[in-house]
């Protein structure tokens, strides 16, 4: 008697974690972010976190202190200073970096565009190369090209496999002597895949030595705690908002060395000591790429993120989340999952048989489940998976079961109500 | 929800009344980024009406409902009224208040003011399709134009090309040899995926960096220039080299390429210069380049003996160039001449149809026997024949000829018909209207061609576009001519052979091929799941309790081979069935073959179907296996699908093993297809 099994059940109803793993209690973790307190069930943290009330007051805080920094001698002025080079720190040690690494920014996309025209276009010349993944986000895609258009420079694109995870085999032709940087995405923002950078940087020296690595963190510091300097990477970006910051503040980590090669992405007050008719002298340090008056609330409210997500931030927790949510999702019929990365973490994406993802999410939207619809800024990616928009929920640090339930039960009512009568295998939408 | 998606809404949403494109219309697509909508509306306008209109949408209900509605109003409406009818939608939406009954599913819009954009897409893009500038609304392809007008990544030179007498590619070599120049060839040898540019595409790169021909859509060229110029820059170094490269998705979609593949592509330091005009030669009398992959060297060879004469007897048969693994990694190309066009009168559209034909390969012949239309310099790349056509046409004429008649004379056109609808002419085609052709049927009817033959007749020649003048009716015959030919090649065929000799040491005395599953002998699963994918011919090897096995099949349409060393192995029965699939002479040949297990009973015949229907839509060189599972736990399953160039080395096999060495051997020639459902995969024996 063969012992083959008929069904797709792959586990058990309910969460199991790893062993070893906290149980998966969120109402603790619910109690810090006010935005849930009318029950709501979200499911788009990869968009943007949910902000908990220490961060809340963090910003506040430093509002009410006041002042610009770097602007001024006298004690408000400094305290504004203080205030900013303190959270530069406190940033810069979340990651295991130094404070002279970090430069601020508005977002990862302002941090992506920095690293592309201040480090990457002076030293792209016709004939040279930029590697990109199929995994990008329009923010990794779109700064790349525009330089190598500029330059006549070739954007070389490695691709993913069928279950969204880099072909590392695709990877290593793309890599020689003229390639300039590779710029990667760290954890997708569509499959929850995570790039391995050790693998990749081993293909780096092998190949390329001589190209730089740039990875784009946005999705991944709110899962993993990532040791900037040990991640192989030249430059890593990140945005506040990702990280339960406030928005409006990013910062990128690059070792000195790296700053000093670059060039400021905005110019103007602030980045220099001195101007005359024929000359500039620009600041030292990260003040160089901080032109305009600096976020200082923002800065403050990023690192008080940070270590928000240093308390409660458990990875094992996140995959086997995520890797829940995956299984329920798959068992809805009609669900078709875009790829299937091993250890995805934080974003699930997926079409709905026959429906468009804008109905669907409507329909989830007026029962309190919010999860986003759309092509998600990543536009490559859901062509790979032969898509043009997708859903996609993805989890936070408040994510319980019952957010789950609520958005397997919210997918049934939808199909309920918006599939055609005569439903049997509708096509897969496109 | 359910105030908005009421069923008016939803039942408005599905039609597909206005689901198309009409052709020479305006048109435009609107974008909603924020939930993905997106829709495309196109307009004919005449007499400052909308004639006609449609889309095509990929948005929400909403979006698809308020387009159907749209198209319901707007069609043959005065464009004066557009606008009054959009600030109508816009006035029960924004007031819940539905201003006819064709509005009513919207007024609920009110409720849900979010989804009011969804509701006006379509009339954005129906506005911006209608204020275009008038010569898009001819031409229709603006933002193509713009697209195509867009700077390339990576800018290459390219030679000029001489404006008359196009020269095929070893001739371009031969002349850049013959003056003293050094040149590499680049030849596309595998493709994985879709590519514009089919197998055997090439280019010939200069040793300056100018380059002509193609191998992809000019994604790749710039870095096949590069390595062209790497060889010949060391002539003391490698004499060929070979890369993998990846067509880019996001250049090619902006100029509305099929793209997307994987591509290798081989460059080669060019023959010399005595060789190259023996391959020239060579296409006279039909034979093969044999390419070799590891050197670059190549040589001749014509159909004969030797361990690649089943692969030059495929090139020679099909015209396509294959890849060959073994011995060694060789690519064999055809030499043929090209297949010829002939044209019966030397007129205008003949002088644009004889151009049009070369770039698309042709060589064209023009028989005309009248001096004033045969004079000399009127057809700079066509032989031109003084001759009456029915004196030359049976010399003219094989299998891979195409003939038109241009002359509307009767008394010159009949008697070539007359010739051609007898000849092996793939297609023959008359100039002409519907009227003229009636006449000319009848009157080859009363002369006495048979029915059979005069059906072989395209009349009018030239597929229906409307061509206006005679470079248009030239393209309308060329692209049927090639259409024809096209459509008169073989498609693949696919048979199986379901393993049901049941030597499985470990499986114990009880035979479990005929152990009941679901009220049926396990292995009547498999032969059914083939059937109903309709693979044929399906062949079972039978071996222990041969009988008992067969009896449990007998009702099926399937065929029966005995494995009498089943005892050996699963090797042995894989090789006794690949061995009678490829044999059976009496039918057109099997291209490809499914080995499925006996055991597998939970394979599905859609599983089947997606793996042919892969093999298929790829170059046929590469083998197709399933791939199921979830997770680390993902893996390779069965049947494999081995196309026939594996059948030598399968019926080598030997022992238990199967076909898994030769899959690890050639983990690149493998296409993975994804089967979401664990019936593929194969479960440890049990007792």
């Amino acid at each position: 008697m063969t012992n083959m099994r008929h069904s797709l059940d792959t586990g058990p109803a309910a969460i199991r974690p790893p062993p070893g793993c906290p149980p998966i209690d969120a109402a603790a973790d619910r109690a810090h972010f006010p935005a849930l307190a009318d029950g709501l069930r979200y499911l788009d943290s990869a968009a943007t976190s949910l902000t908990p009330t220490c961060v809340i007051d963090a910003v506040r805080d430093a509002m009410l202190a006041g002042g610009s920094a770097h602007r001024g001698l006298y004690p408000l002025a400094q305290r504004a200073t203080a205030a900013l080079e303190g959270a530069r720190r406190d940033v810069a040690a979340a990651l295991g970096g130094a404070a002279e690494q970090i430069v601020f920014t508005r977002s990862a996309t302002e941090g992506l565009n920095l690293v592309a025209e201040g480090w990457a276009r002076p030293r792209l010349t016709a004939g040279a190369a930029i590697v990109i993944t199929r995994a990008a986000h329009h923010s990794n895609l779109l700064p790349w090209r525009r330089i190598c258009r500029a330059a006549g420079a070739e954007l070389r694109i490695a691709e993913c496999d069928a279950r969204g995870v880099l072909d590392l085999e695709s990877l290593t032709p793309l890599l020689d002597r003229r390639v300039v940087a590779v710029a990667l995405t760290h954890v997708s923002n569509v499959t929850g895949a995570i790039a391995p950078l050790d693998a990749i940087a081993a293909l780096r020296r092998r190949h390329a030595p001589q190209a730089a690595l740039i990875v784009d963190g946005a999705q991944a510091l709110p899962h993993i705690a990532v040791h900037a300097p040990g991640s192989r990477a030249d430059f890593y970006v990140f945005s506040g908002h990702k990280v339960c910051g406030p928005q409006g503040i990013g910062a990128v980590w690059a070792p000195v060395e790296r700053w000093a090669e670059a060039e400021p992405l905005l110019v103007g007050g602030g980045a220099v000591l001195d101007v005359g008719d024929g000359h500039i002298v620009w600041s030292e340090g990260p003040a160089r790429f901080e032109a305009g008056t600096a976020n200082m609330p923002g800065a403050v409210g990023l690192a008080a993120g940070l270590a928000f997500l240093d308390r409660h931030r458990d990875t094992a927790r996140s995959v086997a989340l995520t890797a829940a949510l995956r299984t329920r999702l798959a068992r809805v019929p009609g669900v078709r999952l875009l790829g299937d990365p091993p250890g995805a973490v934080g974003a699930v994406s997926f079409v709905f048989d026959g429906l468009h993802p804008h109905d669907v999410g409507a329909v989830l939207a007026e029962r309190g489940v919010a999860v986003r619809v759309g092509h998600h800024c990543a536009r490559p990616l859901l062509a790979h998976f032969d898509v043009r928009s997708a859903i996609r929920a993805s989890i936070g640090l408040h994510t319980s079961a019952a957010d789950l339930d609520a958005l397997v039960d919210g997918l049934r009512a939808a199909r309920e109500l918006l599939a055609p009568p005569e439903t049997g295998r509708g096509e897969v939408h496109r | 929800m359910s105030g908005l998606y009421t069923d008016p809404l939803l039942t408005l949403s599905r039609e597909t009344r206005w689901a198309r494109l009409p052709a020479d219309a305006a048109r435009a697509t609107a974008h909603n980024p924020l939930c993905g909508d997106e829709i495309t509306v196109a307009a004919r306008v005449l007499d400052g009406a909308v004639l006609d209109l449609g889309f095509v949408a990929h948005a929400c209900a909403v979006c698809n409902a308020a387009a159907t509605a749209m198209c319901d109003v707007i069609a043959g409406a005065p464009l004066s009224a557009v606008d009054a009818h959009r600030a109508a939608l816009s006035r029960t939406v924004r007031s819940g208040e539905a201003e006819s009954d064709a509005l009513t599913p919207f007024a609920a819009l009110a409720a849900h003011p979010s989804r009011a954009a969804c509701a006006e897409l379509p009339w954005k893009a129906l506005q911006a399709a209608l204020a275009a500038p008038r010569a898009s609304r001819v031409h229709q392809s603006t933002a193509a134009r713009q697209a195509s007008a867009q700077a390339p990544e990576r800018v290459s030179e390219r030679a000029p090309e001489p404006v008359l007498a196009t020269l095929d590619d070893w001739a371009r070599v031969q002349r850049l040899l013959a003056e003293g120049r050094r040149c590499a060839i680049a030849t596309l040898t595998a493709v994985v995926g879709s590519s514009p540019c089919p197998l055997g595409s090439r280019m010939i790169v200069r040793d300056d960096g100018h380059f002509w021909g193609s191998v992809s859509g000019g994604c790749v060229e710039s870095a096949v220039v590069q390595a062209a110029l790497t060889l010949l820059d060391d002539p003391a170094g490698p004499q060929s080299a070979s890369a993998d490269y990846q067509i880019a998705n996001s250049q090619a979609g902006a100029v509305g390429l099929p793209c997307g593949g994987r591509v290798t592509v081989h460059v080669a330091l060019a023959p010399d210069i005595e060789q190259v005009a023996a391959i020239r030669a060579a296409h006279e009398t039909g034979a093969v380049r044999v390419l070799s992959l590891t050197d670059g060297a190549c040589h001749i060879a014509r159909a004969g003996a030797g361990p690649l004469s089943e692969a030059i007897d495929a090139v020679l048969a099909s015209e396509r160039p294959l890849q060959v693994d073994e011995p060694t990694p060789v690519f064999v190309e055809p030499l043929r001449s090209p297949p010829r066009l002939v044209l019966i009168g030397g007129t205008h559209i003949a002088q644009k149809l004889c151009r049009m034909a070369v770039e698309a390969g042709f060589a064209p012949i023009v028989v005309e026997p009248r001096a004033d239309w045969a004079r000399p310099g009127r057809f700079a790349d066509a032989t031109v024949v003084r001759e009456r056509a029915e004196r030359v046409l049976p010399g003219l004429i094989d299998s891979r000829t195409a003939v038109v008649t241009l002359t509307h004379e009767r008394l010159l056109d009949d008697p070539a018909l007359k010739v051609a609808l007898a000849s092996p002419a793939f297609y023959i085609g008359a100039l002409g209207s519907r009227r003229t052709q009636q006449a000319r049927l009848a009157r080859l009817a009363d002369d006495g061609v048979p029915p059979a033959q005069l059906a072989r007749l395209h009349g009018p020649a030239g597929l229906p576009i409307d061509g206006k003048g005679a470079g248009e009716i030239a393209l309308s015959i060329l692209a049927e001519i090639v259409a024809t030919r096209r459509r008169v090649e073989r498609p693949r065929r696919v048979g199986a052979v379901v393993l049901a000799a049941g030597s499985s040491r470990r499986a114990g005395p009880i035979n479990k091929l005929l152990h009941p599953i679901d009220g049926a002998p396990m292995v009547r699963h498999a032969v059914r799941a083939a059937l109903d994918a309709e693979v044929e011919p399906v062949l079972v090897v039978l071996g222990h309790e041969a009988e008992r096995v067969r009896a449990a099949l007998a009702d099926l349409p399937v065929r029966f081979v005995h494995n009498a060393e089943h005892a050996a192995g699963m090797g042995r029965s894989i090789a006794c069935g690949i061995a009678a699939l490829a044999e059976r002479t009496a039918e057109p040949p099997v291209d490809a073959a499914l080995v499925m297990l006996g055991d597998m009973p939970y394979v599905r015949a859609e599983d089947i179907a997606r793996i042919v229907a892969a093999h298929r839509a790829s170059t046929r060189h590469l083998i197709a296996a399933p791939e199921a599972g979830e997770g680390a736990a993902r893996r390779r399953g069965n049947p494999v699908l081995w196309p026939r160039r594996y059948f030598a080395a399968l019926q080598r096999l030997e022992g238990d093993a199967g076909g898994r060495h030769i899959l690890q051997g050639a983990p690149g020639a493998i296409l993975r297809v994804p089967i979401d459902h664990p019936g593929v995969l194969r479960d440890v024996d049990a007792p």
